[in-house]
């Protein structure tokens, strides 16, 4: 039996062993995951618990399983070098060398890409090593932006600056300031925030995954950022998703499906160009229609999101085949058998997520996966650690729970299966996703009759907005 | 230490110049056969191969010159099976795929009439269009040991071990190419970088330039304990066990265990060197180095029958008369398989002036033959193979022998997944064979 060694401790992981289960499954985290530990009890496999951002460690662990490939889940092990380890050694692995995740880890680094290719969907940015210049900019230019810290923080420190008029007391314009001074801390690098313009629709992921010779899409996924009910509280790294129907949402359409993929598929080969590495691995466009471009994107991944995968996976019968096809660069040999069935997913967080995740550590969570399944529902464990019997939360997202259906029936699946986790914390979701998919449709449609007419126009992409003192971009 | 005949070398490369890449990873590995070397080299859209009697130098070196290709293999050999012809030479090729090989097929006769077991391997694989596929079927139905280049039409190149990784074979680096050898050290010796052993069971694909693996298969791990004992350079690594430390491991186990009475400690050159080195430090007896092996001594395998090898023989060592003169003798070597050279050297040292001769071996008593890749295939052949330790110093003129037990060898050399057929009799093969059978079907 063929043996795959898992590298991550999160619900997206537990969702790829699960399309995994068939092989015998060896699995790396920095916890016992529940979830992934019980297919790799189950396969016969082996749990190893230690530094996943460790070159050394994950060596001695490749060297004593003698995996027919590897997949690496989350981005940090990317950008530490993880899976250089295994291309070193011609050992098959799903996951972006170090110096083609650079797409994500710098987003610097990838407006400059878009730009250089001219890649359609780019946005314009500027990007600050100090604060005061990026606080004086945001107050000279006037309009809409959005301030993000120049690396990858794990979906930490995003400020949107939506309405500058709120800003013009002095007080808040202090505020201002801190809050950038904020996402300036996050990061390491000397470029520390960047300031785009902002735009405005609905948000979707197109992940694609490549062998270096194809392009697979798979099916779009919606991601719920915002911590509370119908879009409102501070960003996480996301408390649901959507998924579906066939290979598109209700609110894509066919051709900027293809338009999307067309995107990645540039970004990808302009990654290539510039590092000298093809590009292998997952490469997810988190995107947005705009009536600026049509799809914009705002940020890409090196690796799949979470919680879309939770989505997907269970939507795609032979994912398995998948992975092992395009770790060995035989992409092209396997179709995704995708169903036609839409999925929600719920992520189940403790409280204190995602603010002060000294309250979300350390608590009990109890699960009645039995029951939860026999309502239709799958549940994949996220920050959670098993420890002497008890799962335990680890401050971060603890579950994430999946019902396949039209959307009203996968709702009605999860308000369920919902009650079958208990806590002695108090345990936050959002009861809104999956439901609110008319008003998208509504909103998509208003945004895509502005980009059509730019389009016939030939001006998409071009912003016209007006500065006293001009060429502020 | 020569007296069996050395199984075979491949070496593999890709990108610029590969055809001289391999000819030097030839000469390195040339210890690993004397009888033949080649190398089949992509010439456009074609396979085209350079072959010939002899060593590396004399056999290929005049027609190599102004050959240029970005993919070829190369072997050096010593048939464990067939004849010494240039038609067996290797690698052996058809229009499609061209073969290295290292080691025994030992139920290649199970599959039909075939000179050679690489012509079987050439045969099974032909009539796969996707190779990878044919190797995965090949490692289901053959038997014994391979360790193997294969090059195929297609530019692309398939290293593969067998599942037991009975033979080493080792992926590496040198300059801008990737290349494939039977030992390290001659990559190392290139000044390239080595990446690491392929593993038993997997195969390396070479392929523009950068290469994947594929692991095919799973058994247990039975690398041939000869490699360490004999068969591998000394500055050569197996599966990260060094083989130099293994053989001063052999001789410290060696004196512990088995020690000698006597004044001075003398190898037999050369792989017995580091052997008795660790017997000289474990006893504290000094090593003369009284026997002096003439560089350019014809290897005595070559000739085929035993009176022609004693013959030979006798070219091969000068004695250092003044350092073992009036001496008791612990003579090291690290093994005996038929007995001839030992015979030969007893007489040369007592000739000489030597007083009592005690030979020690680091290796135990060779009572099998073997069929994954080395040549001592009769029982009959074999001097331990019906005597005891006091026949055998009898029948070689020694004062005492004394062999290290299966268990002390393999405690010396560090790892417990070795290959012990030959001293045990136990094949750690899928088949079960009849030995008189496969010792009718393996004469030469």
């Amino acid at each position: 039996m063929q043996r795959v060694l898992l590298i991550g401790d999160g619900a997206r992981e537990n969702a790829f062993a699960s399309a995994l289960s068939y092989l015998r499954l060896y699995a790396l985290s920095s916890f016992i995951n529940p979830g992934i530990k019980k297919i790799v009890d189950s396969s016969g496999g082996k749990y190893y618990i230690g530094d996943i951002n460790s070159q050394e460690f994950v060596k001695k662990v490749k060297d004593d399983v003698n995996p027919d490939f590897a997949i690496i889940g989350p981005e940090d092990p990317l950008f530490h070098g993880i899976s250089d380890v295994f291309y070193q050694e011609g050992i098959p692995v799903i996951g972006a060398s170090s110096k083609n995740s650079m797409i994500e880890k710098s987003k610097t680094w990838m407006r400059q890409l878009m730009w250089k290719y001219g890649i359609p969907g780019r946005l314009r940015f500027k990007a600050f090593s100090s604060i005061e210049d990026a606080a004086k900019f945001i107050m000279e230019y006037g309009g809409s932006v959005a301030v993000k810290p120049s690396e990858q923080v794990g979906g930490k420190g995003v400020k949107v600056v939506a309405d500058l008029q709120a800003y013009l007391s002095q007080e808040k314009r202090l505020a201002l300031s801190k809050s950038v001074d904020k996402i300036g801390e996050l990061v390491s690098d000397k470029v520390k925030v960047i300031v785009e313009e902002r735009v405005d629709g609905p948000e979707y992921t197109q992940h694609v995954l490549t062998d270096g010779q194809s392009y697979l899409p798979l099916p779009l996924a919606q991601d719920y950022k915002h911590a509370y009910q119908d879009g409102i509280g501070p960003e996480t790294g996301g408390m649901g998703s959507i998924s579906g129907p066939s290979s598109l949402l209700p609110f894509i359409t066919e051709e900027e499906y293809e338009d999307t993929f067309d995107i990645v598929r540039q970004t990808a080969k302009a990654v290539e160009r510039e590092t000298g590495e093809k590009y292998k691995g997952f490469i997810s466009g988190q995107m947005m229609l705009t009536d600026l471009w049509g799809p914009t994107v705002i940020e890409y991944y090196s690796r799949m999101g979470d919680p879309e995968t939770s989505a997907i996976i269970p939507r795609i019968k032979n994912f398995g085949e998948v992975l092992i096809r395009a770790a060995e660069g035989h992409l092209n040999k396997v179709k995704p058998e995708v169903v036609e069935t839409s999925s929600v997913v719920w992520v189940v967080s403790p409280l204190g997520y995602p603010l002060d995740r000294t309250i979300a550590r350390g608590k009990r969570i109890f699960v009645d996966v039995k029951k939860i399944e026999d309502f239709g529902c799958q549940v994949f464990f996220g920050s959670t650690s098993l420890e002497g019997g008890q799962i335990i939360t680890q401050g971060s997202r603890a579950l994430e729970l999946v019902a396949l259906g039209d959307y009203n029936e996968a709702v009605k699946k999860l308000e369920r299966c919902v009650s079958f986790v208990g806590s002695e914390t108090r345990l936050i979701y959002r009861t809104d996703i999956g439901k609110s998919i008319d008003d998208m449709i509504e909103k998509a449609e208003i945004i895509r009759y502005s980009y059509k007419k730019r389009k016939s126009k030939g001006t998409l992409g071009i912003s016209a907005d007006w500065s006293p003192n001009g060429g502020m971009w | 230490m020569i007296k069996v005949k050395e199984h075979c070398g491949v070496f593999a490369s890709m990108g610029e110049g590969s055809v001289h890449i391999v000819y030097e990873g030839l000469k390195l590995l040339q210890h690993r056969g004397e009888e033949s070397a080649g190398i089949s080299f992509l010439n456009g859209e074609n396979l085209a191969t350079i072959k010939g009697l002899g060593l590396v130098d004399e056999a290929i070196g005049d027609k190599i010159g102004n050959v240029f290709s970005n993919v070829s293999i190369g072997h050096v050999r010593y048939s464990t099976t067939g004849k010494t012809t240039i038609d067996e030479a290797q690698p052996l090729s058809n229009d499609k795929i061209s073969i290295a090989f290292n080691g025994t097929i030992t139920n290649y006769f199970q599959f039909g009439n075939f000179s050679t077991d690489t012509e079987f391997i050439l045969n099974f694989m032909a009539k796969y269009s996707d190779p990878l596929e044919g190797l995965s079927n090949f490692m289901a139905s053959a038997d014994g040991a391979y360790s193997m280049v294969i090059m195929w039409k297609d530019g692309r190149i398939f290293a593969v071990r067998d599942p037991h990784g009975f033979r080493p074979l080792v992926l590496g680096r040198i300059n801008n190419n990737l290349v494939i050898s039977s030992e390290d050290s001659a990559i190392i010796q290139m000044g390239g970088k080595v990446i690491r052993d392929v593993k038993p069971g997997e195969v390396v694909v070479f392929e523009n330039d950068s290469f994947l693996s594929y692991q095919l298969q799973r058994q247990d791990i039975a690398v041939c304990s000869f490699e360490y004992i004999y068969f591998s350079r000394s500055d050569t690594s197996i599966d990260g066990y060094p083989v130099y430390d293994a053989r001063i491991r052999l001789g410290e186990v060696l004196a512990e265990k088995h020690p000698a009475n006597a004044q001075i400690v003398v190898p037999v050159p050369d792989s017995a060197r580091p052997i008795a080195l660790g017997f000289s430090r474990k006893t504290g007896i000094p090593i003369e180095e009284g026997l002096v092996r003439t560089l350019n001594s014809k290897r005595s395998f070559i000739l085929p029958s035993d009176r022609s090898r004693v013959l030979t023989l006798e070219e091969k060592f000068g004695v250092v008369s003044s350092a073992i003169k009036g001496k008791d003798i612990a003579l090291i070597d690290d093994s005996i398989v038929r007995g001839n050279t030992m015979r030969r050297i007893i007489q040369l040292l007592r000739r000489a002036g030597a007083e009592k001769i005690h030979v020690r071996i680091g290796s135990p008593m060779i009572r099998y033959p073997c069929y994954m890749g080395i040549d001592f295939p009769r029982r009959d052949q074999l001097i331990a193979f019906e005597k005891d330790e006091s026949k055998i110093a009898k029948s070689i003129g020694a004062d005492s022998v004394k062999y290290l037990t299966k268990d002390e060898m393999v405690e010396a050399i560090g790892r417990k997944d070795l290959c012990v057929a030959c001293f045990t009799g136990k094949y750690p093969l899928k088949g079960n064979y009849n030995l008189g059978k496969l010792e009718v079907t393996f004469r030469r």
